[in-house]
């Protein structure tokens, strides 16, 4: 199962690249973009202080909870279990980054698409659960409810949405499933019109998906600040909500990066070592992060049954409709 | 190509190198965590919006609790349309519904079996 000559490119993959560092770097300098973003179209300027043009605001902002702020805690609280819960989510994403083309050692193999949902969609939301659930508090209740119900239709349909390209994908290629092989092949399939019309619905369905696990608006629901205090991150401070706002930067980095390769075809059909794959997949996914931008700032809260509705009628809805189609196209 | 892949026969193989990476993940974190932590924590009362705890009965969610939204608003609908549908107490409503569901199912299962027969 092991080679000992790729050990050292497996350590550098998981630490460095795209691991750890990349990922985390990667997370803060999105998590810069929306609020530089949000601001300007808000007519604001955004994070400006620190580094160049407040690039460094948000590794500051990280840096200052985990290092430098006290631990506030409660005598229900439990927040050495909820950094380990913290930890381990964040672990969860950087244990995928492997299986995407991006990483110099990939991992591949039949059905590995399977692992990354189990990854990704269990263990990173239950983790931020389970986190909320340490620091107990009756405003954190009413925010694990409400996450809890977008976990019950945004994880389904982000399957599904997923689920499409692959689908299309191991009907001609093999090992089926696979992220890497779905990744490279996609971009054949946006030109056939056939299969546009599936994978259309597809992204659309992943954008909704992707604002909902951000908990953007209009799904901020979850925090819902000034209504429910700030939902289930009432009870962090400190090291605890830094961790926490990092796992949720990360997932929102994973969600992107899945849209961009396994339904955008990353920089396919040129190579990541070439300049025009550099350029086509920087520019997917800078358009992914300003889409759920704008809509963050386009929309206000929806109350939980609205926005249920909203992600079963733009976001299972259609990845269900883009399953059978893909379905249909694979068996004609 | 730069890199290396590393192609799985095995599922199983490949979840359990995706779980050594997590385990590697987690202990280069549980690092940086040890080296950063501050060293400084105070205790307070859970945050109540000013009230005292004695306003609240539990500080843990029961389960029913967790699932408030999804039972109460969402599944209501669902739970009201039955009700208007089918359960309104006349035994007539039960049938229609359910022979028109049946009878669904027994279009969609004709539908694939001859499909299945043409298409072998």
């Amino acid at each position: 199962m092991f080679d000992p000559s790729t050990i050292g490119l497996w350590l550098f993959s998981i630490i460095v690249f795209p691991g750890t560092i990349f990922l985390i770097a990667l997370a803060l300098f999105t998590q810069y973009l929306v609020r530089k973003w949000s601001g300007r179209l808000q007519k604001r300027l955004g994070p400006t202080y620190v580094g160049p043009a407040g690039v460094l605001q948000p590794f500051m902002d990280l840096l200052k909870l985990v290092h430098v702020k006290e631990e506030v805690v409660h005598r229900y609280s439990m927040p050495s279990l909820a950094k380990l819960f913290g930890l381990i989510g964040i672990a969860a994403g950087i244990a995928v980054t492997l299986m995407f083309p991006l990483s110099p050692l990939r991992l591949v193999g039949d059905y590995d698409f399977l692992i990354f949902i189990y990854m990704v969609s269990v263990w990173i939301p239950v983790s931020l659960i389970l986190m909320s659930l340490a620091m107990p508090g009756p405003y954190t209740s009413v925010g694990v409810s409400r996450f809890l119900l977008f976990v019950t239709l945004m994880e389904p349909a982000y399957f599904a949405s997923l689920l499409t390209p692959m689908i299309i994908i191991s009907s001609q290629y093999k090992p089926v499933y696979s992220i890497y092989v779905t990744s490279t092949n996609v971009w054949k399939y946006w030109l056939n019109p056939y299969t546009i019309p599936p994978l259309i619905l597809a992204l659309v369905a992943s954008i909704v998906v992707l604002q909902a696990k951000a908990m953007f608006n209009p799904f901020n629901i979850p925090e819902a600040e000034q209504e429910i205090i700030a939902g289930f991150e009432t009870e962090f401070s400190g090291p605890v909500l830094g961790i926490a706002l990092l796992l949720h930067d990360i997932d929102v980095v994973i969600t992107a990066l899945s849209i961009v390769y396994i339904l955008l075809g990353g920089p396919y059909p040129y190579p990541h070592t070439s300049i025009p794959g550099v350029i086509i997949l920087i520019i997917k996914y800078l358009a992914v992060i300003l889409v759920a931008t704008i809509i963050r700032n386009t929309y206000g809260r929806f109350r939980i049954e609205q926005a249920l509705y909203i992600l079963l009628k733009y976001a299972l809805i259609p990845s269900i409709i883009a399953v059978i189609l893909a379905l249909i196209y694979i068996a004609i | 190509m730069i890199g290396k892949i590393i192609s799985y026969n095995n599922p199983i193989d490949l979840t359990i190198a995706v779980t050594i990476n997590l385990v590697i993940a987690l202990l280069v974190l549980t690092i940086i965590y040890w080296i950063l932590k501050p060293g400084s924590r105070r205790v307070t009362t859970v945050y109540l919006a000013g009230e005292g705890e004695e306003i609240v009965s539990s500080f843990s969610p029961s389960p029913l609790n967790l699932y408030w939204g999804f039972i109460k608003r969402f599944a209501k609908t669902i739970y009201k349309y039955l009700l208007e549908a089918m359960h309104t107490g006349d035994i007539h409503d039960w049938i229609s519904y359910m022979v028109s569901w049946y009878g669904i199912l027994i279009l969609a299962s004709l539908i694939i079996l001859i499909t299945y027969i043409v298409a072998r």
